[in-house]
């Protein structure tokens, strides 16, 4: 009895330490990836980053669908039959196509029609919205509504936009417990990512992340505005360029927009400061956080207005416009970067796209 | 006696080459993952060290580049912009990037140098005998080794431990969670799931662990010793086990401490 009852208790012992390394470790997540490949069940979701790396090219899906990356971040447009399901259930349009976007992995024709499969992990939410898939052979507006309307259903039940696409990742009962725990312990805005996120189950957290975070982040995005009050036009754009100073053929990671020194610069969206400083290349310059992986930079300011930590409100003076750092005349270098990967700016801001 | 009470966790029923095995897997895992949680700690102050070690290199690159070109008759522009790419060669993503890698790099190493000779089979064992022996000499003949290896493998199976716990009862609770118990339940039910599991993981695990790096640390002593070593070298074998592994592995504990925190709350609510 004894020996047996040490055998059980080993045994629970070590299926727990394994479960527990498999689910918060990188070597865990390596072993498990191996596994999962070796049995040919390969991590199918894939963080947004991944998706604009590639740059301006072109990409193919398995079935030969031509992908245009530029396609997927336009921002919604009024009449697509999305942003009308968006409307009528009271849903953010921006926040509507980015739960299309990644529930489509990506994949869209030219027109920027997406193809939109529901997730696998969708059932729960879906009976909790009493909602139910639809029949196989659907088309993808079908099983786009029926996701729009989920999440809008799931908002006030869950308490936040990020909760409710969350439970579309994982599920309602572990997004709540999750939040549960999170207020439990007074975390600042349980009901964010950041704030209940770590309190999932770390398997549904790892799968759920790239879903919930690319979502929030082009729901943000495409609703960010303008950094200047006026723009005239677009002197760098994003990309490969001959550089002014060094002669060389080098990256572009944002665009220079050319403005008499003393302009205002503006919050581009709600967020908050995570450096305000001055360097030797960007001469005085901001970056901020507007959650989701989502920053926005702007350099070679004469006079920063805010410090480090300091939130700010959308279209708020943060900076006027210089020539500092690295900069052959007054300008304002705008970054947009998704995950730490440089992302075009002229993509998502509607001020930009018309210059 | 604190040797026989040990050695009655950690002695007992090692016998089945598969138990051996899968035991020595289970405190692999508890280890590396204790070793994590302070990892993931430790991210944040590697940030800072990056960041203050770039710009002590920047200020001296930003001068010595541009002396040292121009004594090579180089135009001063030419150094600039010289200057400028050396300047450019390490940004804030990179820093973050390093500072990443770096906490990674620690992980592993850490973690690997801890937890490998726990599973080796060639590892002395550790019977009551060795045990009071390597108690003996961890208070007759200390070295920084004999104490910093059984806290360095005890804190990090403590945090790999409270990692667990946290991770079950979270698992527990969505798992009970169907059954539509009440709220009230449902968290009594997880948590004390979850603390039960915790509690055998520490017993089976955590002490047998210790007691094994403990002993293991008396044998390499005793080696010294044997090999007329100086006392100075034998008392100071362990020195990368004191300063990185133990400070990492007490952050891991203390870093998942307010994860557990919760299960000691009224908080019952879903």
């Amino acid at each position: 009895m004894r020996r047996a009852l040490g055998r059980i208790t080993d045994l629970v012992a070590i299926i727990a330490a394994v479960l527990a390394m498999t689910s918060t470790t990188p070597l865990g997540g390596w072993i498990t990836a191996q596994a999962r490949h070796a049995l040919g069940r390969p991590e199918q979701k894939q963080g947004l980053a991944r998706w604009f790396n590639t740059g301006q090219k072109p990409i193919t899906d398995a079935n030969e669908v031509a992908v245009r990356l530029d396609v997927v971040a336009q921002p919604p447009r009024e009449d697509t039959p999305e942003s009308q399901v968006a409307a009528r259930v009271g849903l953010r349009r921006a926040l509507a196509r980015g739960v299309l976007v990644m529930a489509a992995e990506g994949r869209a024709d030219a027109a920027g029609h997406l193809d939109v499969t529901i997730p696998a992990s969708a059932d729960h939410a879906l009976a909790e919205a009493g909602l139910s898939r639809p029949p196989p052979g659907s088309s993808d507006d079908v099983e786009a509504a029926i996701l729009i309307e989920t999440v809008a259903r799931l908002v006030p039940k869950l308490g936040s936009e990020t909760a409710a696409v969350a439970a579309l990742a994982s599920s309602p009962v572990a997004v709540r417990g999750a939040i549960g725990r999170a207020r439990a312990l007074d975390v600042e805005d349980p009901t964010s990512w950041d704030g209940f996120g770590h309190y999932l189950p770390a398997s549904q957290r790892r799968s759920a992340a790239p879903f919930v975070r690319g979502a929030m982040a082009l729901a943000t995005a495409y609703e960010l505005g303008s950094p200047l009050e006026r723009i005239a036009r677009v002197s760098s754009p994003f990309g490969n360029r001959v550089h002014p100073v060094l002669g060389s053929t080098r990256m572009h990671t944002g665009v220079d927009l050319p403005v008499v020194t003393g302009t205002s610069i503006l919050a581009v969206g709600p967020g908050v400061v995570t450096h305000a400083g001055e360097d030797s290349v960007n001469g005085k310059f901001i970056r901020i956080d507007h959650g989701h992986g989502l920053t926005s930079a702007y350099c070679h300011a004469s006079e920063l207005l805010i410090a480090k930590h300091d939130r700010v409100t959308p279209a708020a003076v943060i900076a006027r416009s210089g020539n500092t750092g690295r900069s052959t005349g007054p300008h304002l270098h705008f970054q947009l970067e998704i995950d730490r990967v440089p992302v075009d700016p002229s993509l998502f801001l509607e001020a930009l796209s018309k210059r | 006696m604190a040797a026989t009470v040990v050695s009655s966790a950690v002695e007992v029923p090692d016998r089945g080459l598969i138990r051996r095995a899968l035991l020595a897997i289970g405190l692999f895992c508890l280890v590396m993952t204790g070793i994590h949680a302070g990892a993931d700690r430790a991210d944040d102050t590697l940030f800072e060290i990056v960041s203050a070690l770039d710009e002590l290199i920047d200020g001296l690159l930003a001068s010595a580049i541009p002396a040292v070109l121009g004594v090579f008759g180089v135009s001063p522009e030419t150094g600039e912009s010289w200057a400028f790419r050396a300047l450019e060669a390490i940004d804030l993503d990179a820093k973050l990037g390093i500072a990443r890698v770096l906490a990674l790099f620690l992980e592993a190493l850490v973690g690997l140098a801890l937890a490998l000779p726990l599973v080796d089979p060639r590892a002395p064992r550790a019977s009551r005998v060795a045990l009071a022996r390597a108690i003996r000499s961890l208070v007759l003949d200390p070295t920084l080794l004999l104490w910093a290896a059984p806290i360095a493998v005890g804190a990090a199976s403590l945090a790999g431990t409270l990692v667990v716990i946290a991770e079950m009862e979270t698992l527990a609770r969505a798992t009970v969670a169907p059954l539509e118990l009440g709220p009230t339940a449902e968290a009594l039910g997880a948590r004390a799931v979850a603390l039960a599991i915790g509690l055998v993981v520490i017993t089976v695990l955590g002490v047998r662990g210790t007691g094994r790096a403990l002993v293991r640390a008396e044998a390499l002593s005793t080696a010294d010793h044997m090999a007329l070593r100086s006392r100075v070298r034998r008392r100071l074998r362990g020195l990368f086990t004191a300063l990185i592994a133990v400070p990492l592995a007490l952050f891991g504990a203390i870093a998942a401490v307010p994860a557990i925190g919760t299960l000691l709350l009224p908080w019952v609510g879903r």
